[in-house]
């Protein structure tokens, strides 16, 4: 799955996360927020390998349960009361599945930021706004070299000079950039001959939209299409407050539970490889 | 999470971005952008063990001040793309980029005669307003994030829990400000004087 994803075109592999972005943000329905839950939290697991590292999600969920029972004096079932303040399960219900979407959203991002990268946004943006990409792009090459270059300054100063960290710091900026904007020129000199901006040129990517891609695009879309019309008709609408009323499973609610299930771990289905041109 | 909140904060950076693409290819323009970004996200990886006190602000303000408004807006926003792929992208990400491309299109737009350049006493004022601007947008997103419903009071008391890091942002901002606007806008006028950037613009 860890290929599956970061070799996908960024187009599919967009539509992917962001079908599941818009699912994970627009369902409220205890069932969805759940079968999400357990589904990304899984593949945060699966990631991570270390059970330990999702017990700040679940103190996430238990602490926003606990501070709307505490804050919000709404619902009918009473749990505990103290003074004149009343904790209902409906309350907290309502915010531990209020948690459980912020947690079902980081687990979302955890996946976007393991699975989508710099190359990807190149990509995209170079699509779209291909002037703006070049600057996305020419910014990620700058960032380690005056990284280094700063680097350099700092030890130079330190060998050649007795003074304070401040002072130092204050004179390597100003080192930094002049030194920025002067190598800059050359960069600038570069893209010149080069013929930026003459006209219609070709673009070099890394990324080819194979059948495969397809695929995956078409699944993630058709999927996407499916659970959004589940929501418009079944799962829009779930009141906690005065009292959850809960409507007995049917067979509508299982497909809907598994297309959702599926819509987040197809990718597992998928046979390692990618769209790299490398390939 | 009140999903139309966050759509609506990640699609207002778009028209800027359509209208800087309308705009005749300028390479020039392109160069000095990225380095402004690449300089304003390593000043935030610099700064990242201490929480809340960074440059960011002050580096896409001065960048507004020197090159314009339209480049003070792209510089805040791409610094705060680009960085979170250090930091890590979220919905959040969307909130940062209109706070700090709204900070670098004001900074141009008030430094248009100069004025913040000349006195020390409004970039002191910009830079505490940009801190509270800051934090007014940080918090919506705290409050789209925790709930779903919109309501004045929430959002009342969000900015008041958040008042230490609102204040925490108006003191780096202000310090900030002090230190790089001589220095660094001394630098890029040179710059500027010497390639003949933007000279439409400013």
């Amino acid at each position: 799955m860890r290929t599956v994803l970061s070799r996908l075109h960024p187009a599919a592999a967009l539509v992917y996360l962001a079908g599941i972005l818009i699912m994970a943000a627009l369902n409220r329905h205890p069932w969805m927020t759940c079968t999400q839950l357990i589904c990304l939290g899984a593949i945060y697991l699966y990631y991570e390998r270390r059970p330990g590292k999702v017990v700040p999600f679940v103190g996430i969920i238990l602490l926003s349960a606990v501070l709307n029972g505490v804050f919000v004096q709404r619902g009918s079932t009473a749990v505990v009361t103290a003074g004149d303040r009343l904790v209902t399960a409906e309350a907290m219900l309502y915010g531990g599945n209020a948690g459980i979407l912020l947690v079902n959203v980081l687990f979302l991002f955890y996946l976007w930021n393991r699975c989508f990268r710099q190359e990807h946004w190149i990509y995209l943006l170079g699509s779209f706004f291909p002037k703006l990409g070049v600057v996305f792009s020419m910014a990620m090459g700058l960032i380690p070299r005056y990284k280094d270059q700063a680097k350099k300054f700092m030890d130079a100063r330190k060998s050649l000079y007795r003074e304070s960290l401040l002072r130092r710091a204050m004179t390597v900026t100003s080192m930094e950039l002049t030194w920025a904007f002067e190598s800059s020129m050359d960069q600038l000199d570069s893209m010149n001959a080069r013929g930026y901006g003459m006209g219609k040129r070709s673009h070099f990517h890394l990324f080819r939209f194979r059948k495969k891609d397809g695929w995956f695009l078409g699944t993630a879309l058709c999927l996407f299409l499916i659970n959004l019309y589940g929501y418009w008709k079944f799962y829009s609408h779930f009141y906690f407050y005065p009292v959850i009323r809960w409507e007995s499973i049917g067979i509508p609610d299982l497909f809907f539970i598994a297309c959702m299930g599926i819509q987040i771990l197809f990718p597992v289905m998928f046979k390692e490889g990618g769209s790299h041109v490398s390939d | 999470m009140s999903f139309p909140i966050v759509l609506l904060a990640a699609v207002s950076c778009l028209p800027y971005y359509f209208k800087y693409e309308k705009k005749k290819p300028q390479t020039r323009e392109h160069v000095v952008l990225a380095v402004m970004t690449a300089l304003t996200v390593i000043s935030r990886m610099i700064f990242a063990p201490v929480p809340g006190f960074k440059p960011v602000a002050a580096m896409t303000a001065v960048c507004g001040m020197a090159f314009g408004r339209e480049s003070g807006f792209l510089c805040g926003s791409l610094s705060a793309f680009i960085s979170n792929f250090f930091f890590g992208q979220g919905p959040w990400t969307p909130f940062q980029m209109i706070a700090w491309g709204s900070i670098g299109w004001f900074a141009g737009v008030l430094n248009k005669d100069g004025r913040m350049e000349k006195h020390k006493i409004s970039a002191v004022v910009f830079g505490i307003a940009a801190g509270i601007w800051f934090s007014l947008v940080m918090n919506l997103w705290v409050m789209t994030g925790a709930g779903e419903e919109i309501q004045w009071i929430r959002y009342g008391i969000i900015w008041v829990t958040s008042l230490p890091v609102t204040i925490e942002y108006c003191v780096s901002n202000v310090l900030f400000l002090w230190i790089l606007i001589p220095g660094f806008m001394k630098r890029l006028n040179r710059v500027k004087y010497k390639y003949g950037f933007f000279d439409s613009e400013t």
